[in-house]
């Protein structure tokens, strides 16, 4: 049994001439411990998909399964799910400057049930910080880190609440080489963690430290060749 | 919930310079919404009191003199004739300006009115008299016990106290605010045991309705013979024009601070899209991680609440409980203001979750 399982997912933006397909008719699975990664151009609707799988987004058709239950409809239900199963590391929006290192950290436990002491919450807060590197910063606000360090932030929040799978998207987008390597090295790891991982991403040497890579091409999943990672970029046009 | 709450006073903190003007210039306006309104508020009990005069086809008087320190010897016929017609239910009086004069310390040394007429409860509106007369009551704001007072042979002792804001509607004075008054409900028996001063107002305040124009010319003649000259004036001609004007005026001030209101808000608005705009990676990672409606809803009433409510609702509330003559006015402002947060509020969230579903 999948860890997360997808099946038929769409989704569609506006209405009559307005209307946009983001993702059609995709299935998708994670086992546990494994990291799959989603590649293809700009625009074929790999953050629309992470979305959907992770259930910030509500699909127009298709199934998610969690752990072989379907994922529940309501929306308090999703919200404690998402809480509980997931860690998000966004693309553009990955933290909040305008908050301390320690404050971006805490949001996943700040909702979570039960309930998580302040003291509790800003322990394991800390924990989470120092394991990607980044005690020192605990107390400093975030605008005044770089961007491998920001990206790290997020890392951190998304391991906090020891999720099931952390789903990033785009984790490299904005690093130079060295600190993208960095960074893909610390999300590997999450696997050490027991967490499965699902990356969106143009960077071939991201995917190619993943274990297994769905591509996809306006909004659909499109067929790639057989093998490792590696083999894909090259059946898929990629470089 | 709390902590988004918290999260949402401060995303307003954050943007102080902004926030604390829009903030300072809606208290401001409200403060003086709430004295105009409770402006409004008395003309308003004005107009109805004059509805009723009109109804009844009341007469009041405007005093003249013939000369300058004139003292009048009223005859007591006169005034024995404006006994009867109280009485009998056609006119009721008042002494408003001259209560013991000479006397400072009477009723504590606070003003006192003295009402007499049966009738005059139901001439002017939301005055709750007591009652049977002699009788007395105290202001909302004389909180200080008032000693037993001595008037016209009766000693009265007990005061029942006034409602907030109570008023008393004089066609020649217009309201006549009682909250800080002794008032004095005296039987029309009374009336020829006051002192001349007071005889002479209780006379020129005198109202008379649905009587003839004889009895009219009999109490103008009465009047002149002792040195009082009073001129009737029908209020159902006299009283619209005046009034209609007092409303204009009030009118036109009221919508001009309305506008400037609105105006702060709509800024506020601008303000506010923009400022959610700028936070949208708090929502998203917040959503993200389990924050449901409820908690997006309390985060963002948080940031409207601190600009819209937590700015005029200090001064209004002490308005408030500062007690008349602006008490009414602040609590209307008050009401409306707290509209105008939960429409703003309903607003900001309406635009936030538009945004979400548009992926922006």
């Amino acid at each position: 049994m999948a860890l997360l399982e997808a099946c038929g997912l769409s989704k569609t933006y506006g209405q009559g001439r307005l209307r946009v397909e983001a993702v059609r008719d995709v299935s998708l699975s994670v086992e546990a411990g494994e990291a799959v990664a989603l590649m293809g151009p700009s625009g074929c609707g790999k953050s629309t998909l992470l979305g959907l799988v992770g259930l910030t987004l509500a699909a127009t058709s298709g199934t998610v399964a969690v752990n072989g239950a379907p994922a529940p409809v309501e929306e308090r239900k999703r919200a404690r799910l998402r809480n509980e199963f997931f860690g998000y590391i966004q693309q553009d929006l990955a933290i909040v400057d305008t908050d301390s290192v320690a404050g971006n950290v805490t949001v996943p436990l700040e909702y979570a049930r039960p309930r998580v002491g302040r003291r509790q919450r800003l322990r394991r807060a800390y924990e989470a910080v120092g394991g990607v590197g980044l005690g020192w910063a605990f107390r400093r606000r975030a605008s005044r880190l770089s961007e491998g360090e920001r990206q790290r932030v997020a890392i951190a929040r998304a391991l906090v609440n020891r999720p099931s799978v952390v789903i990033a998207d785009e984790p490299t987008a904005a690093l130079d080489v060295a600190t993208a390597q960095e960074v893909v090295t610390l999300l590997l790891s999450l696997r050490e963690h027991g967490a499965s991982l699902l990356v969106a991403t143009h960077d071939p040497r991201v995917a190619a430290r993943c274990d297994r890579v769905v591509a996809m091409e306006d909004g659909r999943e499109v067929e790639v060749a057989e093998g490792s990672p590696s083999r894909v970029f090259v059946a898929s046009g990629d470089e | 919930m709390l902590r988004d709450l918290a999260g949402g006073v401060r995303m307003a903190l954050r943007r102080w310079p902004m926030m604390l003007s829009l903030a300072a210039m809606i208290a401001l306006a409200c403060v003086v919404l709430a004295f105009l309104l409770a402006d409004v508020l008395r003309q308003l009990t004005a107009l109805r009191g004059a509805q009723e005069m009109r109804d009844r086809e009341a007469v009041v008087f405007t005093p003249y003199y013939e000369r300058l320190a004139t003292t009048t010897t009223l005859p007591d016929s006169t005034v024995a004739d404006l006994v009867a017609t109280i009485r009998d239910g056609h006119a009721y009086t008042a002494v408003i300006k001259n209560v013991r004069l000479d006397t400072s310390d009477f009723a504590g040394g606070r003003p006192a009115v003295i009402l007499v007429g049966a009738e005059l409860e139901e001439m002017v509106p939301g005055l709750d008299v007591c009652e049977p007369a002699p009788c007395a009551m105290r202001g909302a704001e004389v909180t200080q016990p008032v000693g037993p007072v001595r008037f016209a042979g009766y000693t009265l002792s007990r005061f029942e106290e006034l409602p907030s804001a109570a008023t008393y509607f004089d066609a020649n004075l217009g309201t006549v605010p009682l909250d800080e008054r002794v008032v004095l409900n005296m039987p029309p028996e009374s009336l020829p045991r006051l002192n001349p001063v007071e005889r002479e107002e209780a006379m020129a305040r005198a109202v008379l309705f649905d009587v003839t124009d004889a009895e009219i010319a009999a109490h103008v003649d009465g009047n002149a013979t002792g040195g009082l000259y009073l001129v009737p004036r029908n209020v159902a001609v006299d009283q619209p024009q005046r009034l209609t004007g007092f409303m204009v005026v009030s009118a036109m001030y009221i919508a001009g601070m309305a506008a400037f209101l609105g105006l702060v808000l709509l800024a506020f608005a601008a303000s506010a899209g923009e400022a959610l705009r700028r936070e949208r990676a708090v929502f998203a990672i917040r959503r993200a991680y389990g924050a449901g409606r409820g908690h997006t809803a309390a985060r963002i009433g948080g940031f409207v609440g601190l600009v819209v409510l937590a700015a005029p609702l200090p001064p209004l509330v002490g308005l408030w409980l500062i007690g008349s003559p602006v008490s009414s006015g602040a609590m209307w402002v008050l009401a409306l203001v707290v509209v105008i947060f939960g429409c703003l509020w309903v607003w900001a969230v309406k635009q936030h979750s538009g945004r979400e579903l548009r992926g922006r």
